[in-house]
């Protein structure tokens, strides 16, 4: 934690120099003389010294061992999920809301290691219909159609 | 406190289509909290989005539903599987896990049930009594007021959360600076944007609160090598005797009041209260030392304690707008996506909402005692419930609702980015609730800073010219003051223990 804490304060420490920084560019004052750079101005003050406090405490062996910690594996899983969900995303324009949330189910329970196939396609077509027609027709939230053969 | 209107509220709520939305909400709250690692917040935040299609009322008779039945079904499995199904049942599990070990499961989870419900039931009335009384006094309010209180609640919150001082003030201050992104509110110039048009309007609220409590919880969940699935003690007996009841009966009372008063503070949740209820009967006790060894006190006090602050936590969100825990900042919300501002004014304008929001809040508590009673053996079994299905599930409903608020896949964006943060968060010990508090409360500071600077025409004396503005300034440097006290105390206390340890 101690290695993490430091790197956490500087970097701190130069988000407060970069919002400063910004802040500049903000000009534009009213009649009693605050700006819209004051309160930036003040939370970049804060980062600065919140910075300084996390690295001073780390150096001074004054932090507290992580109950958790990040592993490479837990890090490869999110990132596989996330990569998931993006494409998922991406592709929702194409294919719609609809198939391509079954499919992003299905490819989601497969990397949690689901072993039921009839578990697997079940909860794919049941949980992505379900959240369609009811985000679609009961709160009519207009969710992106099929259009791959359109383009 | 208008009686006709509260029995319109009442008449309201238990109208055919409410009543069984509130069913539905109160046993799905329940068994989103039995789940490990499923809070109330969480639910409360992929929900908000399916309300935008329901009323108001139908709307909040859900959210509350969900609430309170969360709350009170994170004891379930503290009991059933000494894993604490929402943060407020930590304390649940200690007394309850040891009854289901001594083969009293089903006797601890009645007890659990019978405490939060009571307990619910007295914040809800706190709630219902004292709400339009401060929400009178709050009309009194003007931007100076509402300056010092935003600054107390944000000291409270900073002051509970966490290990650290310092890494709670970064959550805070992280809070405040996205409060900045989008256009500053007196002159319209807007800030830290980079040319995007999404963000001209601000971080938006739902978005992020689905990041931070969803994306987040599921990230975390993922990345563990073996999707547990847990094996649950045997229930048996479900309700307590009655001379057993008669025994917790005070214990009940007083942590319920403890709960309600703590849950009135802005800033405290039902982590604290359930805490702070547990010491209080622990200290009272003639058995103290029995504490811990599966005793029906030890769950009651502790659970009433918790559902305690339900009810406690709306009154600052209702008639400030300031809300008291990450649940009711999600209501929120929910009240300002229905197009509501939540403060005094909602008690002058909108009392066909706020009394139905009362009598829903009687309600779910009620429906919580009945249906937590009739249906524990069921609850027991949905711990059973595979990550492998639920997490998929919580994935598109997280898309969906992040999706829904502005029809926009930016929010999506958002809330995924933001699920990266929690997760980084959350591992290196910041913690999350004082990021979406501060979100809220960010603007609420600045806006009446820059107003109150308006009527004074530039003067910083009118902060020094009210009173209430300076009470809780004053409590807000007090809270931080004591915060670090506290935490100095503590260290001194490990660094003895650790010198003992080595001697």
């Amino acid at each position: 934690m101690k290695k993490a804490d430091i790197l956490v304060g500087l970097l701190i420490l130069f988000l407060s120099a970069a919002m400063f920084i910004m802040t500049r560019k903000f000009v534009g004052h009213t009649y009693t003389g605050y700006g819209p750079e004051r309160f930036p101005r003040f939370l970049a003050l804060a980062w600065g010294i919140l910075g300084l406090c996390l690295i001073i405490n780390a150096l001074r062996n004054k932090f507290f061992e992580e109950e958790m910690k990040i592993t490479r594996f837990g890090l490869g899983r999110m990132a596989v999920v996330l990569g998931v969900t993006v494409a998922t995303l991406v592709s929702m324009d194409y294919l719609g809301f609809l198939a391509a949330t079954v499919i992003y189910i299905f490819i989601v329970m497969t990397y949690l290691k689901e072993k039921s196939w009839l578990g697997r396609i079940l909860a794919s077509f049941g949980i992505a219909t379900s959240v369609y027609l009811i985000f679609r027709y009961i709160m009519v939230v207009p969710l992106p159609e099929f259009r791959l053969f359109q383009l | 406190m208008d009686f006709n209107a509260l029995v319109q509220g009442f008449v309201t709520v238990f109208q055919p289509w409410n009543f069984l939305l509130a069913i539905f909400a109160v046993v799905a709250g329940i068994m989103v909290g039995a789940l490990p690692g499923l809070t109330a917040t969480m639910a409360c935040a992929l929900l908000v989005p399916v309300t935008f299609g329901l009323e108001t009322v139908p709307a909040f008779v859900l959210l509350l539903g969900i609430y309170c039945g969360a709350i009170y079904g994170g004891s379930i499995s503290g009991i059933l599987i000494n894993i604490p199904g929402t943060p407020s049942a930590a304390a649940t599990m200690m007394d309850g896990f040891a009854m289901a070990k001594k083969g009293e499961a089903g006797k601890a989870l009645g007890m659990a049930c019978i405490a939060s419900a009571v307990a619910g039931l007295i914040s809800a009335l706190f709630m219902t009594f004292l709400s339009p009384q401060i929400a009178k006094i709050a009309l009194e309010f003007g931007p100076p007021e509402y300056f010092g209180i935003a600054c107390f609640a944000l000291s409270v919150l900073v002051m509970i959360s966490g290990k650290s001082l310092t890494k709670g003030l970064i959550a805070a201050v992280f809070g405040l600076s996205l409060t900045t992104v989008g256009m500053d509110p007196n002159t319209g110039m807007d800030r830290f944007t980079f040319g995007s048009e999404n963000l001209l309007g601000g971080i938006t609220l739902l978005p992020a609160i689905i990041g931070m409590f969803a994306f987040t919880q599921i990230f975390e969940d993922i990345d563990k090598p073996v999707m547990k699935t847990y094996q649950a003690a045997k229930i048996g007996k479900i309700i307590p005797s009655f001379k057993e009841l008669k025994r917790v009966g005070l214990v009940v009372f007083k942590s319920s009041l403890i709960g309600s008063f703590l849950g009135s503070i802005p800033g405290i949740g039902g982590e604290t209260g359930c805490f702070v209820a547990l010491g209080e009967a622990k200290r009272s006790s003639k058995h103290p030392e029995k504490f811990g060894t599966g005793i029906l006190e030890g769950v009651a006090a502790p659970e009433a304690g918790n559902n305690g602050t339900t009810g406690g936590a709306m009154i600052p969100m209702l008639t400030l707008g300031i809300p008291g825990d990450a649940v009711t900042a999600v209501m929120l919300g929910g009240l300002m996506l229905h197009g509501l501002t939540p403060g005094p004014l909602l008690f002058k304008n909108h009392l066909d909402i706020v009394y139905p929001i009362f009598a829903a809040m009687i309600m779910a508590n009620i429906l919580m005692g009945i249906l937590g009673l009739t249906m524990a053996r069921f609850y027991a079994r949905v711990i059973n419930i595979k990550k492998t299905f639920l997490i998929p599930a919580i994935l598109v409903l997280s898309i969906i609702g992040a999706y829904a608020i502005q029809f926009s896949f930016f929010d999506v964006g958002l809330a995924l980015a933001f699920g990266i943060i929690g997760y980084f968060m959350r591992y290196y010990g910041y913690p999350l609730s004082p990021v979406m508090i501060a979100l809220i409360l960010g603007p609420i500071a600045e806006q009446n800073f820059c107003r109150a600077l308006m009527i004074s025409k530039g003067s910083y004396s009118i902060f020094f010219r009210s009173p209430i503005c300076d009470g809780f300034l004053i409590l807000a440097m007090a809270s931080l003051g004591f915060a670090l006290y506290q935490r100095r105390k503590q260290a001194q206390r490990d660094a003895e223990i650790s010198e003992e340890s080595r001697g």
